[in-house]
């Protein structure tokens, strides 16, 4: 008997546990912000990670409890695996555990909204619509859910430029501001490792290729979400590296701290690549202060779009948050106050994506470390030209096909134009996607 | 009078819940109800994921489409090779070292031998993070030891982690370090239950060393090697750690196992429905491989 009810206990829990998750009540709730800021009150837990975790807990909340002296943050330092494991493990299960506000980057918004529609807060509904023209387009674009809601609010970017070596430039007689076009900067390479004996550039995965192919309003993906490597764009961007590789102006730095340890070593001498670079070249490898400078991405002809974007992260409100109104008045408070951009950038590298905050005097100052130029406003100068492009929800699993794509290319002599087209066929046998054609 | 209170005793027991034959079923109850929770649920929801694929948030049932398309995906079977070089390559060199090691440790000659059983035990309780990082620098091209031992002897530099036959072999020197002890230990234990008469007795026939080992140590052993290949293989099914930390399953996908391409697409790409495909044609290989292992030693 007792055998018998413990039989069917066990059922039990076996079928409730299988029938459990089947709740998402839709965003209509009314939420309106109070007028004083007194009024708003209550507890928030945030997650973000490394930087930005600093920034948000360092910069922002002082500034903002000032503010709003009512509403008790908790910033959270979390790994950044472990915060998009954590929520999308919330979000799979109804969204329980998760966080008021939580870090999410650009390219990793649509593979959480695509799964789970209904899984940030629609911030348009609550406001945030009156900030967007204090945004780059590409920036704000990538936050926008099909219908053109803001679900995420925009923090910082990744303007990109060729980081260079001032003094090896000298060296060889190069003058930066003659490289116009990809062929230009090849050019100069060439000059660069015959003086040197090195390398000109280092490269760890499918990032310049991502950047190149942006830069001519091209990406992985069109619009429709389909496939779109071996694109005109994709196929500009290979003969480009092909061509550096054939040269041997090209070297696979292994991983991240490869390509650090190349800037450092001065077995490269440039790096095309985002202004976040700065944080770390500062960190990393202050001896070689005075020594590194930026120009302009070169175009693929000449005239054409000097500008592209890797990186960057928004804040996102999960939908399951119980205090969306305080939540919401921290997220616009750590995204849209032009002092906490600045603290921002000048105390951790973080380039803002608010582009009030480029009217500040600290773009225009001459930078020691970067040759006593206005480093930052360089950058800032390249923002308004970035195309929009579309990373889809399949973006990480394309961009693990393609990097596993480079390497064949660059350490199996596989030519560059076949790792567009083999890349494409696996991405559409990975994702399930259609290519265009 | 005795009689009489055996009589209400037991009425006793049997007019409660709690009686001598309910008692065991409650004591294992709790166990029993975590093993339900963490062991047997999972197992089955896993299963049954496996037959589904999630669009829009919402998983529906799609048949065997994960398992057509994993028999299809290049780096399913990339995976799975790379899986099948390491157990092929590894598990017999690790197992002969390991045998070599536990015989040498298991001599009377030998001084200090509980010294010696530790360190080479002490891998397996190591930290693989901290081991990994260790490893990297050791196998840097350019400033690790390894390389500096290879240039100063005249030998060429060895691409250790970018280099896709180096990288695996790579794997496989971590591997066979972290595991070898482990697998001694074990043969270890088995040597000691040998019985003494049977050298004693092929001695006083006349027996060398080399005779004994192979027609007394091997046989006897040969339930405990098993024991070992088993657990071996199992092991190698499921690394990933170590290619986690060491190669991050690169240079174009050398080093990927298929544990490690099951982890990318459950936590990195969220497709946990062909992850839990992945993991079901784990079981079976792991299956398969074991029932051929004890097959190949009954048949001996």
């Amino acid at each position: 008997m007792v055998v018998r009810s413990f039989v069917a206990f066990i059922l039990f829990v076996l079928l409730a546990a299988c029938g459990g998750n089947s709740s998402s009540d839709g965003d209509v709730e009314k939420l309106t912000i109070p007028e004083n800021p007194e009024d708003v009150e209550g507890d928030i837990t945030v997650w973000a990670w490394a930087l930005e975790a600093n920034y948000l807990e360092k910069d922002v909340l002082p500034a903002f409890q000032e503010v709003y002296p009512n509403v008790d943050v908790t910033v959270e330092h979390i790994g950044v695996d472990q915060v998009y494991q954590k929520v999308s493990a919330g979000l799979s299960s109804g969204g329980s555990g998760l966080p008021d506000v939580v870090q999410v980057e650009n390219n990793r918004i649509k593979s959480f909204t695509s799964e789970f529609p209904d899984a940030f807060t629609n911030l348009s509904a609550m406001g945030y619509d009156e900030h967007e023209d204090k945004f780059a387009d590409a920036k704000i674009e990538g936050l926008k859910d099909d219908a053109g809601n803001v679900v995420a609010a925009p923090r910082d970017l990744g303007p990109v430029g060729v980081i260079y070596r001032v003094d090896i430039f000298e060296e060889a007689r190069i003058d930066p501001s003659q490289i116009e076009t990809w062929d230009d900067y090849i050019e100069a390479g060439k000059k660069v490792v015959e003086q040197t004996g090195n390398y000109f550039l280092g490269t760890d995965g499918d990032g310049l290729l991502r950047i190149m192919m942006q830069q001519q309003g091209s990406y992985y993906f069109d619009e429709e979400g389909n496939l779109d490597i071996s694109s005109e764009a994709g196929e500009n961007a290979a003969r480009i590296l092909q061509e550096m590789k054939d040269n041997d102006l090209i070297t696979f730095t292994n991983n991240w701290d490869g390509q650090v340890a190349a800037m450092k070593n001065g077995e490269v001498a440039t790096n095309p690549g985002a202004v976040w670079w700065s944080g770390t070249m500062l960190e990393q490898m202050p001896e070689l202060s005075g020594n590194w400078d930026m120009f302009e991405l070169p175009a693929f002809e000449e005239g054409g779009t000097r500008a592209s974007n890797d990186g960057g992260s928004a804040l996102a409100i999960p939908s399951e948050s119980d205090n969306k109104i305080a939540a919401y008045v921290f997220t616009e408070f750590a995204t849209t106050d032009v002092d906490a951009q600045i603290s921002a950038l000048t105390n951790r590298g973080l380039f803002p994506a608010l582009t009030a905050a480029y009217e500040e005097p600290i773009f225009s100052e001459d930078q020691e470390y970067f040759n006593n130029e206005p480093f930052f406003q360089k950058f800032a100068d390249t923002v308004e030209n970035i195309p929009p492009v579309n990373h889809d929800g399949a973006e990480l699993e394309v961009r693990s096909v393609m990097g596993s794509e480079i390497e064949a290319f660059l350490l199996e002599d596989k030519p560059a134009m076949e790792m567009l087209k083999d890349g494409e066929e696996q991405a559409a046998q990975q994702t399930g996607k259609e290519t265009t054609e | 009078m005795d009689d009489v209170t055996k009589k209400v005793q037991t009425n006793q027991y049997k007019s409660g819940f709690i009686t001598p034959k309910t008692a065991p079923y409650i004591f294992i109850l709790p166990a029993l109800l975590l093993f339900l929770a963490f062991t047997v649920y999972p197992i089955i929801a896993s299963f049954l994921l496996s037959f589904q694929t999630r669009s829009g948030g919402v998983y529906t049932f799609s048949g065997f489409d994960n398992y057509v398309r994993l028999f299809t995906d290049p780096i399913f079977y990339k995976a799975l090779g790379n899986t099948f070089i390491i157990l092929i390559v590894q598990v017999p060199i690790m197992l002969f070292l390991a045998l070599l090691l536990a015989v040498f440790l298991n001599s009377k000659l030998l001084n200090m031998r509980g010294f010696y059983r530790v360190s080479f035990f002490t891998p397996a309780v190591t930290s693989l993070v901290a081991a990994s990082i260790i490893f990297i620098l050791l196998l840097n091209t350019d400033y690790g030891l390894i390389n500096y031992i290879l240039t100063s002897i005249g030998l060429e530099k060895i691409n250790w982690l970018t280099n896709g036959f180096w990288a695996k072999a790579s794997l496989i020197i971590v591997t066979t370090w972290r595991w070898t002890g482990y697998n001694m230990v074990i043969l270890l234990a088995g040597l000691q239950n040998i019985p003494n008469d049977l050298y004693e007795a092929a001695s006083i026939d006349g027996a060398s060393p080399i005779h004994k080992f192979f027609h007394i140590t091997i046989p006897q052993l040969k339930p405990v090697l098993l024991f070992c290949f088993v657990l071996s293989t199992i092991g190698t099914f499921q690394l990933f750690d170590e290619p986690y930390n060491l190669t991050s399953g690169g240079p174009n996908n050398a080093t990927l196992t298929i544990t490690y391409y099951l982890y990318n697409q459950g936590f990195n790409f969220f497709d946990f429905g062909y992850a839990s495909a992945i993991a079901y044609v784990i079981v079976v290989f792991i299956a398969i491989l074991s029932w051929l292992q004890f097959k190949v030693v009954k048949d001996d």
